[in-house]
This record gives structure tokens, C-alpha cells and sequence, in this order.
């Protein structure tokens, strides 16, 4: 029927179209690193790498790197340990108020990122803590923690017990259990855990903008800031180089586990 | 004393009770199976022993000692499980040592506990190997080592052989009785498996709906069931109600609701007391012509099957009741055909009274 | 492993003994204080303090030395907030924004999860996941910058325009260039929903129907659409909340001239005039839109499906 294969072209077309579109935007960004003008002349006539150079000479935006980075590792530590115990418990325990706590572990990600921004700011503010960079990395471990929680979960429950029974028959107190046989049949989902963690702290705007001094600067803060003042490849560079650092952890992340781990954190 | 004692057990899962006030005692050395169909509550017991499980009301001892806070891992008991819940990031070695790890026993004697049992169970080459890459006989004997190797005071299995085929199963029977006698420790073996409890135990714990309804030796259990359940759960049996009208001291004769008259030997239940009459179809005889009986019923034959090494006959009788008669094979046996009006007859020894 | 309350049995003796709480019945709780007080203290607190502090009165810098708002009551700042000027400018364009990016986002993510679910070849689907999830793991930095690159008066989609001869069109600075960057926001999110939803829909439901004789249209809009109502809805939902709730996006393409709900708490906490208390109301009102659209919406809706789960 006409009417039909009309359809399937049609519905063939807006496909390509949005594949290309997720693909093309991290692409774009990546050429425009290497373009060698200032001015944003797309496509570039030629490949350079002064915005590289740029980047890292510029120690200001390297020390945003480094913060960022370190940041993040902490905040992936952080909420890994306590999304991985919050989780264990909520998988094997029974007890009241369980649905309640599942709910608000993950009420942060139905949360408006400025909202919760604005509302450490707030807090922080009246309370006299301002400027401290322990806020940084509570704004993000609150960020992080919903998406560690969410891969742990299934792969607790989905766990078969019995493994976790015989262990104990063994000899294996609860905590001897829960570090020799638990843990170690979850690996997959710890290492995707982590990572989700890693990248929300690290892409973070919307939460750390409202924590962030002038002296200690996340990455994606300083980068909008120069983005509001108008187009830099600079900025394109040093994105670039966090994407690549992404594409690594997905490689990784890809080898060791596959993709379908992270795909359940990242889902809503 | 006794290895292990349960008394006045009670286990309820929400409306459910699981477990209604069972009391059992097991002697040391002694392999005893719990036997009933699903739902009787035998796993829970098992489980209740090893702590897994706690129960609302009773105590269990072990060794004389009440066990009854003692957490799972502070019980020295040998769990194996339906789905051997082997360690599957741990080579056999591992899975092997892992009890003796966390008991802190020396590494040279691991390595040399393992290796003996593997021997026991003469699967001397497999240390390295993971789980997923063993056959599902080989997982098995495994898991059971796996609890044997810390020799704890109780074997406790739940339902091991179940996830094995037919032949495997029949001759890790053979194998697990073997090995328990030669390890000498005591266990607690659960299934519904009616052929495993009878060619494995010692004693055999007859259950439904969280009751015990018998307890006793293969033999004992098979030739004098002692209610109806039993009866018609172990092995297969033809049940006749009817009612006591004469006894003397040999013998006992009952009429039964179809009106057959059936001899039984003496028993020490009185004339006119209602009862029930079991006889094993393995018991019953067919002939074309009035057998010398004291035990005669006639009917035609309703269907026949070919089952190998015996023929079952079912036979609808002249009172419309129902009998079934299983006549071993061999090419001589007379054989008889659909329809046709047969005699069953059998020994008054035969008759069980319940 | 199920703890339950033990009663120790009557001894021989008799002696009953009272029925109390086993030390596993604290331990959940004692395990889960540590992410029960971070919650609590950093999340929920803020939130209040943010709550109250809407009702707060706003002191003009230089007023009261040091201090930025006054603890009385006033509903100064919801006022404020629902004065035309400030729904002109911060509140309509946001719900515009919203409902246009959304509807546009579903349109082209449904087809592209459609076909990521029924695909038979598991490679093709790891690819495909891998670009979807990528598309999120990059961060806002990244595909905010792509845009401004791309909708500039001298970028490629202008060139593209004109090079077609359809003349060029401001993007940047206008609703259009915001309903743009957001929609390619709101893709990849709408598409893992979208794929779980259409994932548990049997392949075989529609293959009786083409063996009853229906086209692929018919198949479609009579068997897998409406089976996939719950994940439409579901994925509705989360467009409107996260596009409500945008900061970055706005923040460059809007140029300052398009501006949201998030411009505007950003530009009262942290702008030149700092009125806390007024942020602090926006603040609360988007996140009641969020709650709102989350659960409201969302319960309305999947309440209409009488078989939905």
C-alpha cells in the first residue's frame, strides 16, 4: 500500500534525524575544538590544536578541571558506600517505613536541580556555612545518590539469596557475608554505580552554580560562564576533553559490565 | 542424647500455619528424611534447624544445647540447597575452603581437607575449575562437600537430587547414602520423592499440613501405614471402608460399604468399629476362575496399562467400587484383555487396618 | 532472611516470658540512619528553610547591615511572582517552552525507541544504547555550546537555510532557539522511557494482528499505540518536569532575552539584585510544578487507562 510505505519512509527519515541530531551534538563541539579561528567559522578550513593549548595553559580552567575531578571522585566514593548499604537494606529487610525511604532517597531526581540548589544555598546561607566546599560535595552526593541507588537495588533483589544463606550456614557472620559473597556478585553494578555517580557530579550545573565561591570553580560552572560572554572554542576544547574522559568511562564501564547496567540507573 | 531434638515447633506465615506443633528426635549417625507432598512444611522445619528460619513457638536443641537465639552461623550445621548455591566467583577450591577460611584453620590443612574430600566424592581433578563449568551431578557433590568439609553436627538437604534427570538421580542416591555412612553424620534429608526416602533412610518423617503423620523404618512406614494418609501417599494402595462384624483371635472379618466381606489377621480394633481396609495392588491376584480365598472380589476390566516391568489392571467390581491389581511381567504371564470378568484375590496378611 | 518477633515458649515450668523487639529488628533502621540524616539534613531541611524563607520580608541591601531579609510574614513575594510582568516574562515562557519541546521530543523519540525495542540484532541495540546514553553522560556543558554553535546568525543552520534560499532566522535569543536545545535535551530521556514501556509490549500481539490481516498504520495505531499509552504518558511527564525545571539551556540560548522559571530564581540568588526571599518563592513554585506534573499529572492520566499497571 502506498499510504504505508509513505509512512515507513517517513518514520525512517525522523529516526535518522534524531539519531543524528544525539550524535551530531557532541561531534560539533569536538570539530569546533579544533578549528584554528576565534571566529566560529563552520565548518573550519583546517585542523588546530591552539584551543587545546589554550586550555591547558590557562591554569585557571585547569584548576577547574582538577576540582571538578576530584569532586567528583569523592562524590562517587560517597555515594556509592552509602547507596550500596541504603540499598542492601532496603533489598533484604523488612520493616515499616520502607516504601517511604525508597521515595525519599529518590526524590531528588524529580526535583528541579535549581530548586535544590537554591535551597542549599538557602540553608547554608542562614545557617553561617557559607563558601565551604563540603557543600559542593553534598549537593552532588544528594544529585548522585538516586542513580548509584537505583542500579544497586535490582541487582540486590535480583540476587539470589541462597548464596547469601549458604554463606552463613559456612560460618560467615552477616558482615563477613556482605563482603565475601554480597559484594563481589554485584561488581557490575558498583562499578556502573560509581560511574553514574562520577558523571552526575561531574556534568553538574544546576546544583553546584548556587554552591561554588570565586576561588573554587566545578568545570561546567566555569565553562558557562565564558559561554555567556559569547563563543570560545577554548571551551569547546576542554569540553571535548570531558567527553572523551566520558567516552572512556562508557568504554570501560561497556567492557567490564555492559551497557544494560548503566541504562537502569540512567532510566527514570 | 540426641543429635539433634525438636519439640512442639510452630510456624506461621501469616494465615498460614506451616508448622503445627511438630516434636521429632534424631539419633546420632542416623540419616532421617522428611517426606511429604508441597506445602507440608518439611523445608520449613529444615530451615527452622539451621536458623534460617525462626520459629514462633518451641524449642529446637542441639547436641542438648538450645539453639533456639543461636544465629545461622554460630550453629556448626551443613546446609546444601535445592540449587547447591555454589559461590559462582569462587573456583571449587574456594567454595571448598570458604567454611574452613572463616573458621581459621591453617592453609596446609585445607589443602589438605579438600583434597580428601575431593577424593570421597572422586572428583580429584576439579579444583580450579568455577561452578558454571562443572555438569550438574558434579555441582552437586560439590555442594555437598561443601558442607561436609567443616564437619559440622548436622547434614542438613533440602530436596539436593531434585534438579538432576532420572538416572543421575538414582545413582547419587546410592552415592549420597554411601558417603553419609562413611562421614557417620547425622542428617536431616527432605523430599517428596517417596522412592529417594524409602531407598535412603533410616527413618522416614511421614508429613502433611505441618503434622507428622508417621514416623518409622522404610519397611515399617510401607507395610503398616497407620492412618489413611500415609496409606495412600506411600507407594499406591486400594482402600475399602467398611465396618468390623466378626473377629476372634486369628482373624478379623469386615463388610464393606459395597458389601464384599474381607478377612484381615487379627488386630486390636473391636467388632463394629468402623474402619478402613488398605491392600497393596502389588498384593492382589488375578484369575479367570474362584480362586481359594478368603479375599474374592469380582469385576471386568476397566483399563489396562503396560508400565515394563508390571501390567496394572483396573478392575471395576461387581459393587461398583474399584480395585488395581499390578502383575509383574514376564513373556509367560497370562495376560487378560479389556472386559473381561476376573477374580481378584489376595492374603488376609495383605489387609492393613487403619 | 525474615525477622520476626519471638515468643519464647512456655517452659515446662511455666514460666512465661514477655514478648520483646530482637536487635534485628533496629538494625535496618540503625543501617540506613547514615542516608536518612543526609537526607533529612541536606535535603529536606533546605527545602523548609527555603519554604519559610519565601514568606520572608525582603531588606534592600545597606538597610539592616549584613542581613538580607527580615523573619516577618508576607506574602510579598508570591504576589510579585504572579504580577504580569513576571509570568510575562519568566512563567508563560517557561510553560510555552515546556509543552512544545515535550510534544516535539515524544514525536521523534517514539519511532527511535520504537525500533531500538524490536530490533533483532543485539549489536545494532548496544550501539543504539550506547548513543542514547552517551547523549546524557556528555553533560549540559557540551550540548549547550553545540547549539550555540549551531543556531549562531553565522552558524550551520542558518547556512543550511539559506544555502536553500529560505532566508535566516535569529535562533538564538529567541523561544524558538530555547524550544530547540531543549527538545534535543528531553530526546535521549524520552527514548529510555519510551523503550522500557514498548519493550514489555508482547512482539507477538502485533504479529497476530498482521496475520489478521492488518497493515503496519493499522497494527500500529490499534495494537502498539495504545499498549504503549502508559510509557507515553509516563515519558510526557518526565518532559515537562525536566524542561520546566532547565537552568543551562536557557541561560546561553536565551540570551538573556528568553528567559525561565530557573533564569529566575538564577538571577535573584545569584545575579546583581540579590532578593532572596522572592528566589526563594520561585524556587517554590517551580518545585511545586514539578511535584505537580509528576504525581498529579500523571495519576490523572494513568487513572483514565483502566488497565494500565
Amino acid at each position: 500500500m502506498l499510504t504505508e510505505k509513505i509512512a515507513k519512509a517517513f518514520v525512517t527519515f525522523l529516526i535518522i534525524l534524531t539519531l543524528s541530531l544525539l550524535i551530531l551534538i557532541p561531534v560539533i563541539v569536538a570539530i569546533d575544538a579544533f578549528s584554528p579561528t576565534a571566529y566560529s567559522n563552520f565548518p573550519p578550513s583546517s585542523l588546530s590544536f591552539r584551543w587545546f593549548e589554550n586550555f591547558f595553559g590557562n591554569p585557571s580552567l585547569l584548576s577547574s578541571f582538577q576540582i571538578s575531578i576530584f569532586f567528583a571522585a569523592i562524590v562517587a566514593v560517597a555515594t556509592v558506600t552509602i547507596g550500596t548499604l541504603a540499598s542492601y537494606v532496603i533489598a533484604r529487610y523488612q520493616f515499616k517505613g520502607k516504601k517511604l525511604i525508597d521515595a525519599l532517597i529518590q526524590a531528588p531526581i524529580v526535583f528541579p536541580g535549581v530548586a535544590l540548589g537554591n535551597a542549599l544555598l538557602v540553608f547554608f546561607y542562614s545557617s553561617g556555612f557559607y563558601y565551604h566546599p563540603a557543600m559542593l560535595i553534598i549537593g552532588q552526593t544528594i544529585i548522585g545518590l538516586p542513580y548509584v541507588f537505583r542500579v544497586m537495588l535490582p541487582s540486590f533483589t535480583g540476587l539470589n539469596q541462597s548464596f547469601e544463606e549458604a554463606s552463613m550456614t559456612l560460618g560467615a557472620s552477616r558482615v563477613e557475608t556482605f563482603f565475601r559473597v554480597t559484594l563481589p556478585l554485584v561488581k557490575s553494578a558498583l562499578l556502573a554505580g560509581a560511574i553514574l555517580g562520577f558523571a552526575a557530579a561531574f556534568n553538574d550545573y544546576a546544583v553546584s552554580v548556587f554552591l561554588v565561591d570565586p576561588t573554587i570553580q566545578t568545570l561546567p560552572v566555569q565553562l558557562m560562564g565564558l559561554m555567556q560572554a559569547g563563543v570560545d572554542p577554548t571551551i569547546a576544547a576542554a569540553a571535548t576533553f570531558t567527553v572523551l574522559i566520558m567516552i572512556v568511562l562508557l568504554v570501560v564501564c561497556e567492557k567490564i559490565v555492559g551497557i544494560d547496567k548503566l541504562m537502569t540507573g540512567v532510566k527514570y | 542424647m540426641f543429635d539433634l531434638e525438636l519439640k512442639a515447633i510452630v510456624k506461621q506465615y501469616g494465615k498460614v500455619l506451616a508448622v503445627d506443633e511438630l516434636t521429632l528426635s534424631v539419633n546420632s549417625g542416623e540419616l532421617l528424611t522428611l517426606l511429604g507432598p508441597s506445602g507440608c512444611g518439611k523445608t520449613t522445619v529444615l530451615r527452622s534447624i539451621a536458623g534460617l528460619e525462626k520459629p514462633d513457638k518451641g524449642e529446637i536443641f542441639i547436641k542438648g544445647k538450645l539453639v533456639n537465639d543461636t544465629p545461622v552461623y554460630k550453629r556448626n550445621i551443613g546446609l546444601v540447597f535445592q540449587n547447591y548455591a555454589l559461590f559462582p566467583h569462587l573456583t571449587v577450591f574456594e567454595n571448598l575452603a570458604f567454611g574452613l577460611k572463616i573458621r581459621k584453620i591453617p592453609t596446609p590443612e585445607i589443602k589438605e581437607r579438600v583434597k580428601k574430600h575431593l577424593e570421597l566424592i572422586r572428583l580429584p581433578e576439579i579444583q580450579d575449575r568455577y561452578p558454571h563449568q562443572l555438569s550438574g551431578g558434579q555441582q552437586q557433590r560439590v555442594a555437598l562437600i561443601r558442607s561436609v568439609i567443616i564437619e559440622p553436627t548436622l547434614l542438613l538437604l533440602d530436596e539436593p537430587l531434585s534438579n538432576l534427570d532420572l538416572k543421575l538421580r538414582v545413582q547419587m542416591r546410592v552415592e549420597l547414602t554411601k558417603i553419609q555412612k562413611e562421614v557417620g553424620i547425622t542428617t536431616i534429608f527432605v523430599t517428596h520423592d517417596q522412592g529417594e526416602a524409602m531407598s535412603m533412610s533410616d527413618r522416614v518423617v511421614v508429613m502433611d499440613a505441618g503434622k507428622i503423620k508417621q514416623i518409622g523404618a522404610p519397611r515399617e512406614i510401607y507395610d503398616h501405614p497407620q492412618n489413611r494418609f500415609v496409606a495412600e501417599f506411600i507407594g499406591e494402595s486400594n482402600v475399602f471402608n467398611g465396618k468390623i462384624i466378626e473377629k476372634n483371635q486369628f482373624e478379623t472379618k469386615i463388610k464393606t460399604n459395597g458389601d464384599l466381606t474381607l478377612v484381615a489377621l487379627n488386630s486390636e480394633k473391636k467388632t463394629q468399629d468402623n474402619v478402613c481396609v488398605t491392600v497393596r495392588p502389588e498384593a492382589v491376584k488375578l484369575s479367570k476362575q474362584a480362586p481359594p480365598s478368603k479375599n474374592v472380589a469380582q469385576g471386568n476390566v476397566e483399563a489396562i496399562e503396560n508400565l515394563g516391568p508390571y501390567i496394572k489392571y483396573h478392575l471395576r467390581l461387581n459393587d461398583d467400587s474399584k480395585i488395581t491389581a499390578n502383575i509383574s511381567y514376564s513373556k509367560n504371564t497370562l495376560a487378560y484383555k479389556m472386559g473381561e470378568l476376573v477374580y481378584a484375590y489376595w492374603e488376609p496378611g495383605e489387609c492393613t487396618l487403619i | 532472611m525474615r525477622f520476626v518477633n519471638i515468643r519464647r515458649s512456655t517452659t515446662q515450668k511455666g514460666k512465661a516470658k514477655k514478648a520483646f523487639l530482637t536487635k534485628s529488628n533496629f538494625t535496618p533502621y540503625l543501617l540506613l540512619a547514615p542516608v536518612i540524616l543526609l537526607l533529612v539534613i541536606f535535603f529536606l531541611i533546605p527545602g523548609l528553610t527555603q519554604l519559610s524563607l519565601s514568606f520572608y520580608k525582603y531588606l534592600p541591601p545597606g538597610v539592616v547591615i549584613g542581613k538580607l531579609y527580615e523573619p516577618t510574614f508576607t506574602l510579598e513575594n508570591y504576589i510579585r511572582f504572579f504580577s504580569p510582568t513576571y509570568l510575562n516574562g519568566y512563567f508563560w515562557p517557561t510553560i510555552r517552552i515546556m509543552f512544545a519541546s515535550t510534544a516535539i521530543a515524544l514525536i521523534l523519540s517514539y519511532p527511535v525507541a520504537y525500533s531500538i525495542a524490536r530490533t533483532s540484532s543485539s549489536k545494532l541495540k548496544k550501539i543504539f544504547m550506547a548513543i542514547v546514553i552517551a547523549a546524557i553522560l556528555v553533560g549540559p556543558i557540551v550540548r549547550v555550546y553545540s547549539w550555540l554553535i549551531i543556531l549562531g546568525n553565522e552558524g550551520p543552520a542558518n547556512n543550511v537555510l539559506a544555502f536553500f534560499g529560505f532566508g535566516r532566522i535569529e535562533f538564538l535569543g529567541s523561544e524558538l532557539g530555547v524550544i530547540i536545545g531543549t527538545t534535543q535535551f528531553l530526546l535521549a530521556y524520552l527514548i529510555l522511557v519510551l523503550l522500557s514501556s514498548i519493550q514489555n509490549i508482547n512482539p507477538a500481539c502485533e504479529d497476530a494482528a498482521r496475520s489478521l490481516g492488518a497493515n503496519s498504520i493499522h497494527t500500529f495505531l490499534r495494537i502498539t499505540l495504545p499498549q504503549s499509552l502508559p510509557g507515553i504518558i509516563s515519558a510526557v511527564v518526565l518532559g515537562l518536569t525536566l524542561s520546566a525545571t532547565m537552568l543551562e539551556t536557557p541561560l546561553v540560548l536565551g540570551f538573556g532575552i528568553v528567559q525561565m522559571q530557573g533564569n529566575l530564581i538564577y538571577n535573584y540568588s545569584l545575579g546583581s539584585v540579590v532578593n532572596l526571599p522572592f528566589s526563594s518563592a520561585a524556587s517554590v513554585v517551580l518545585i511545586v510544578m514539578a511535584l505537580t506534573i509528576s504525581y498529579g499529572v500523571s495519576y490523572l492520566l494513568k487513572s483514565q487507562i483502566k488497565w494500565a499497571k
